[in-house]
This record gives C-alpha cells, structure tokens and sequence, in this order.
C-alpha cells in the first residue's frame, strides 16, 4: 500500500533522507522513530507531497507519487503533528471543504457520523480558535478520514492530547488497521509504538538502521537471552550508529 | 534589575544582530536598500520638501505664520492634546496592564522581582521604541536652519512628548483600575468626567458672556474675526487656565528660541515626574491583564506572521458560506469558497453598513433635488475610487495563496494539479473586486444618466457611449482583475521565501517597506506586459472598425471581447505555468526568522 523505494531528500547540500526504502501492507501500523534530526518528519513530508523527493520513489495505493500524484493523493490522510485548520472555516465548514477536494459523495452522512464518533457534533458550527487542542485535533482527524484513505500518515499523533484523547487517538488507528489502512506513526513515544506498531522502522541520520516485526527488532538487539525492551532496542540501535557511522543491523534493512 | 537591563540589553543586541543577518538574503537586502532609498529621497535628499537646502519652516511643516497664527497654532495642538487626554481617562475600560511579552511574563512574574521593578522595565523597555518615533518625527518635521543643537533639542522635546503620552496612558489606566476596584465602574466614571466636561463648558460660556459681551454672530463674519476670538478664548478664562499645561507641553515643538524650548522641556519633565510618582504609588493588581493582552499579542503576531493581518488585532467570528458547496464538482471550487468565506473577514459588515448607505444616498440625492451638478461631481468622484480599487484593491484583499502560503503544508497533500490550486486561490478575490467594480459601474451610469453631459458635468464622449462602453468595461473587468490578482499570487509561488519574509517581518522597518514597494513596480509592469498584446489587438480592430464606419462607441465593445479574448489566453498560460512552479514548490525553503 506504501511503497518507498530509495527514498532520498537533501537540503542544499544536508542529506536528511538517505535512500530509504520500506513498505507498509494494508492492516499494518509501522512505527517510525528515531533520535531528533533523524528524518522522520522529512519522510513523511516526502511520503505525502509536500517535499518532492531529491531521488528515488514513492507508490501510494500503486500510484507513483511524482507520476500520478492526483489519483496517489487521494489514498492519503496526513496528520501533522500540530492540526492545521482555517482560522476562519467552523468544524462543519472544514469537513464541507474536504469533501468537495476528495469529491466524497456521501459526505453529509460520514460528516455527521465523524462529528458524532468524534463528540464534536455541538462544537460543528465553531472555529478552530473556539476549540481546545484535543478537539482541533479531532476535527483534523474528522477531515482526514472523511474520504476513507488506504495510507494514513501520523506525525506525533499524541501530541498535547489529554488521557481520554489519547484513548481515543488509539482506537482510531487500531480501527483504520483492522479495516485495512496501511498506516505510518512517526512518534517518540515508544510506549505508544509498543502498543499500537506492527512493525518498526528506527532512522538514524536519514538512514534505516532497522526495518521489521518488533519481534524480530527485540531479537536483534537483545543482549542475552531475554528479548530487549524497545527503549533498550532504541538506544542500542542509534548509539551504534551514532558511534559507527553506519546503519547498524543492515543486514535486516530492506 | 541588573537581570532586567541584561535582559533589554542583550534583546536589543540579538535583534540588531539577526536584522543584520537577514540582509545576507537577497530578498531582505534589496527590500531593504530600496526602502532606504525610498525615505531618503522623500525626506532627506537635498532638494526634496523635507531635505536640506527646503526653504526653512515651522516645525509643522506648513507656511511660518506670524507671532499670533503661531499662538494659535500652538493652542490648537495643546486643545487637540487635551481632548486626546480626556478621552484616555473617559472611554477604555481596560484595566492596567504592562505591555510585556508571554516570555516576559513566564519568567518575571514568578521571579523575585518587584511590582515596581517590573514597572520600570516596562517603562524602560518601550524607551527605544519611543526615541525612534521621536527621531522619525524630527526628520519628517525638521528644520533647517537650527543646527545640529536645534537638532538635538527638537529629539529631546520630541522623546519627552513620548515619554509624557505613555506615562499618562499607563497612569490613567492605574488610576482607572483604582478607581474600578472601589465600585466607580466605567459609567459612574464617565459620569463624573461628563459632569466636570459640562460645569467646564457652563464656566467658559458665562466667562465668554461677561468677558465679551458684545461678541453676536454678525460680528464673526471675517476670518479675522473668528482667529481673533479663537485667539482670545484659548488664552484667557477657563480654556486658556486649563490649556496652559497642555500649551507648555507641546512648546517644544513649537518655540523658535532655544529658551522657550527647554522652558517647555522643563514642564514635560514635571509632569512625567509626577505620572512616575503615581504609578510607583498605586498599587492595582496588573498580573491577570498583563497576562491575558502578553497572549493576545502572541496571536496578533501569529496572525501577521502568517499573512492573516485581517485577523491581527480581532476576533475571528464564524461566518456563513456565500453558497452551498457541494460533495461534487470542480474540486478547486472549495478552495475559492473558503476564501470567499475568509473575504468576509477581511470586509465585513462593518463596509457594507458603511458603503451601502454612501451608494443609496449618493444614487438617491441627486435623483430626489434633480440636479445635474451634484450627480455629475459624485459620478467623476467615482472614477478615482474605481481607478485605486482597480490597481490597490488585490493588494487589499489577501484572501488567495498569498494568506495560504503558510499552510503548504495543507494545500500540497490536496488531490489537485498546480493550475488547480492556483485558480481556485485566486477566483475569490477577482470575483469580489469585479463585483464591487459593477457595482461602481451601476452607480456611475446612475449618476451619469441624471446628470447628463456637458461643460462641468460627465464629459460628452463618455456619455454618448453609453451602454456599449458600459459594456466593454464590464467585460474588461474581470478579466483585469483575475490577471492582476494573478499576478501578485504569481510572486508567491515564484518567490515564496520572499512573500513569507514580508510577513515574517511583522509588517515593519524599511525591508518591508522596500519590498512592498517593489511588488508596486513589479506588479504594474507585469501588468503592463500582460496587457500589451490585448490592448494592441484590441485598438487595432477598434481602429479597423471604425475605418469601416461602425460608429466609435459600438467599436469598442467588439474590440475589447477580442482583447479579453487574448488576455483571458495569456492568463491560461500563466496559470497553467505557475501551477507547474506550484506542484514543484519546495515547503522546505523556510524563511530566517
């Protein structure tokens, strides 16, 4: 469902992302974490379309990013990690907006559930400047589900949430799983990855240090017979590669 | 408050020092260099109204009057300063509050720092901001012939006029809060303040009765008269008591002699002493308001620094669509309605309250007295109104790329093609300047027609044409507007670090007035170069048919459609072109802020 392939960006002459590759198959959570500066945010800004790679591919849905960008953004649901609204369109507006650009036919019905589902039915004719962190969130979420995409991009999804927002983050991204939506978190919190992520991806200076099952990352950086905890598995991981320079663990890179 | 000037210190330095390195940036220099340059030829070239070599005048920059237009001057501004002064204590109803930053107040007011420690920061801090204003307003209104010691008296009576402006703001919110704390509320308060206005008013009136009586209407028939009496009455009895203050404050930038001027500097001295006093003395809470305005100011910022200047300063309210958006259809028909519904934001209805009386009225009167004179002066009013709504309307209304340039993070995930975006961001703007524009057409043909032509009315050749140059202009306009609109968006995709550095400057300094200049000049010569080929093609048939006997005004009308034919061709183009630019747009370039 994703597809990356030799994904590289640069900045003038700074490699932020350097020729990653990896997948995500429909139903899986594939977690992307790494130390700051590390590349995720630049991956996922480069997964969705708002920076053109330097070089190498990205397939949406089989669509080429850089091809046929139209029909592979229209599989997309991108979620910063800061919700970003119009100041001056009302919860209600935004979920009209977004389904005139998705060109989503049923859109008054989901609307109206999302809003439901969301609780923010009673909050529908307010600003995004009326509405708490938590709810601007919802309401990002609301626009982005609305057209039912099969690739879902997640940066900090738990970002300034409250307990029961987080609750609720979670069973977003278990649901949009189980029906099938191949789905990217981006996150620090490795608590988070533990508990929703399928598979992991740890970046280190732009380059896959290691991609795969949590199962199989435990196993690899486990320093005796007991599987490694992911914090453990983190650090293991970074610090060889800060120390050698090199992606450690390639041998499971894709 | 050491901390506290390291503090103002170290700020000032670090701010000079990014505003320097900015200049490393193409975009800041040249926006910078020009803005200098523009301030330089208008007021220090020599030769320029304000530069050296002008002919020597009054600090106020018009013609040097006698001793007594002097005086009277003077006490105009001192009466203008007095009034400025009672309705500071008369209408906020604000409480006191210091004008710190949310930084400022995270770290000082849990600090061990003094209420009126943080006072005199506060005061201490706004002095660079106010010495600036005060050497700006010297430049602008300097003299000649005074020397550099003139110079330096006419800063200090400048900065002290400041000075004494925030001091008694600051203290008249303290004593406003003072006095709200002890049950007098705004009401009660103006109450008292309209009460002593109209005892005041009642005193000058008996003093004007007994002190002149022989004053009636018929003898004020000659302005000499009325500067005579106006001359009288703002000198002696109440008004020239309660003006002697106000007239020692502002001599300073009134005096010739040298004197005078440190005479009225001395007063300004006095009285910011005694605000100072007051304010160290009264002791209102100030913590809850500061803080509440330190995060008002944190989302003004936030709103210039993302192009949102209509937002800074207000409230966003919700507001309805001007139509229905469907589920289907042209998908970048979302985009202009979300603008459209922004565009009620930056017009309101604040302007249709204002312009739709201004419209009844003006297309009324002159009906209702039929008279031609009128009519024919509103209707050639019109056409300057037309003529800057026609060139500064689409630098007013912002609503397009231009606003959502920050938001590239939202617009480029979206499922449309450059060209897409490009045209839905600029529709909503063109679509309300063309709107307002016929409205304007209406009302000129209106008042045209009720005036008719002739010598001092709409001039004969406009009026003969009638209908089909009424025509021809409305068929030109949109297109116009979308190819101008079109235009200033095109900036923003071709320079983006540009356009978000305008906004990234809050709006102030020489760099953004340079820039804001050269988008001017650049964007009339786009114009220019757009219209070329249209306006050729267009007078060329015009002319053919002419030749060919059609009469000039249906000429026109013909050869305009063929124009907005080829400029509608070109705009197709340039959409087409920027959209390209637009999809290859690079997010990443982000401004140094």
């Amino acid at each position: 469902m994703i597809a990356v392939q030799e994904l590289t960006r640069t900045f003038d002459k700074q490699v932020a992302v350097d020729a990653l590759s990896f997948r995500v198959a429909p139903g899986d959570v594939l977690g992307l974490v790494g130390p700051n500066g590390a590349g995720k945010t630049t991956t996922l800004r480069c997964l969705c379309g708002i920076l053109p790679p330097t070089r190498g591919e990205v397939r949406i849905a089989g669509h080429d990013l850089l091809g046929e960008p139209i029909e592979a953004k229209r599989e997309i649901a991108w979620f910063p990690d800061e919700p970003r609204l119009f100041d001056y369109l009302t919860a209600r507006q935004h979920l009209e907006f977004s389904a005139r650009l998705y060109r989503v036919e049923d859109a008054a019905e989901r609307g109206a559930r999302l809003l439901e589902e969301l609780e923010l039915t009673e909050h529908a004719n307010k600003l995004p400047g009326e509405l708490s962190r938590g709810m601007k969130q919802k309401l990002a979420i609301a626009c982005g589900l609305l057209h039912s995409p099969r690739a879902v991009l997640f940066d900090e999804p738990l970002t300034g949430l409250d307990p029961r927002g987080i609750r609720g983050m979670k069973a977003t991204i278990r649901r949009l799983a189980a029906d099938g939506a191949a789905i990217l978190v981006s996150s620090h919190l490795l608590h988070l990855v533990e508990e929703l992520c399928t598979h992991l991806l740890i970046l280190a200076r732009g380059r896959a240090v290691f991609h795969g099952t949590l199962d199989e990352v435990r196993r690899q950086f486990a320093a005796s017979d007991q599987p490694a905890s992911l914090e453990e598995v983190f650090f293991r991981a970074t610090d060889e590669a800060a120390v050698g320079g090199q992606p450690a663990g390639e041998g499971k890179v894709d | 408050m050491r901390g506290l000037l390291y503090l103002i210190t170290r700020s000032l330095g670090n701010r000079l020092r990014v505003q320097f390195r900015r200049l490393r940036k193409p975009q800041y220099l040249i926006g910078t260099v020009v803005g200098l340059a523009y301030f330089w030829f208008f007021f220090m070239r020599p030769g320029s109204p304000r530069g050296a070599g002008a002919p020597d005048g009054p600090a106020w920059g018009g013609a040097a009057p006698g001793g007594e237009g002097l005086a009277l001057v003077e006490s105009g501004i001192a009466l203008l300063m007095l009034v400025i002064a009672f309705l500071v204590w008369l209408l906020p109803v604000q409480r006191a509050a210091l004008g710190l930053t949310e930084g400022e107040v995270a770290f000082l007011f849990p600090a061990p720092v003094s209420r009126r420690t943080l006072i005199r920061f506060h005061l201490l801090r706004a002095q660079l901001g106010l010495l600036f204003t005060a050497l700006i307003m010297v430049l602008v209104w300097r003299r000649r012939s005074t020397g550099w010691e003139g110079a330096a008296l006419g800063l200090g009576g400048w900065w002290l006029m400041m000075v004494l402006l925030e001091l008694h703001r600051q203290t008249a919110a303290f004593v406003r809060t003072w006095l709200a704390d002890r049950g007098i509320g705004p009401w009660r308060r103006r109450g008292f303040l309209l009460a002593g206005m109209v005892l005041w008013v009642g005193a000058e009136a008996l003093w004007l009765r007994g002190s002149l009586p022989e004053l009636t209407p018929e003898l004020l028939k000659s302005p000499e008269d009325l500067k005579h009496l106006a001359g009288v009455v703002t000198t002696d009895g109440p008004l020239g008591w309660v003006l002697l203050p106000a007239r020692w404050i502002v001599r300073p930038l009134f005096a010739a002699e040298p004197m005078a001027r440190m005479g009225g500097m001395a007063a300004q001295l006095v009285l910011c002493g005694l605000f100072y006093l007051v304010l160290m003395r009264l002791n209102v809470p100030i913590e809850e308001e500061t803080l509440f305005r330190s995060q008002q100011r944190s989302q003004a910022i936030a709103h210039v620094r993302s192009g949102n200047w209509h937002l800074a300063g207000r409230k966003a309210r919700a507001r309805k669509p001007w139509f229905r958006l469907r589920p289907t259809g042209a998908p970048w028909v979302a985009l202009c309605w979300k603008n459209l519904i922004a565009l009620k934001g930056f017009v309101g209805s604040r302007f249709f309250l204002i312009f739709l009386p201004v419209f009844l009225f003006s297309t009324m009167l002159p009906l209702l007295s039929q008279g031609g004179t009128v009519a024919a002066a509103l209707a050639m009013m019109l056409v300057p109104l037309s003529a800057m709504l026609l060139i500064m309307g689409p630098h007013m209304l912002r609503c397009d790329l231009r606003q959502d340039l920050q938001s590239l993070d939202v617009l480029k995930p979206l499922p449309l093609r450059g060209w897409q975006v490009l045209l839905g961001e600029v529709l909503a703007p063109a679509l309300a300047l063309t709107v307002l524009q016929w409205a304007l057409l209406a009302l000129f043909a209106v008042l045209g027609t009720v005036a008719g032509s002739g010598e001092g009315r709409v001039p004969k050749e406009v009026m003969t044409g009638g209908l089909p140059l009424l025509a021809a202009v409305g068929v030109f306009l949109p297109a116009f507007n979308l190819m101008s609109v079109l235009l200033l968006n095109g900036v923003a995709v071709l320079f983006p670090a540009w356009q978000t550095s305008l906004a990234g400057m809050g709006g102030r300094g020489f760099g953004v007035m340079g820039s804001q200049l050269l988008l001017m000049l650049g964007h009339l010569l786009g114009m220019g170069a757009m219209l070329l080929a249209p306006v050729g093609a267009g007078a060329a048939i015009g002319f053919g048919l002419v030749l060919a006997g059609v009469p000039w005004p249906w000429s026109v009308l013909p050869a305009t459609l063929v124009g907005v034919l080829l400029l509608l061709g070109e705009l197709a183009g340039g959409l087409l072109m920027l959209g390209d630019r637009f999809e290859r747009l690079d997010a990443g370039d982000e401004p140094v802020l």
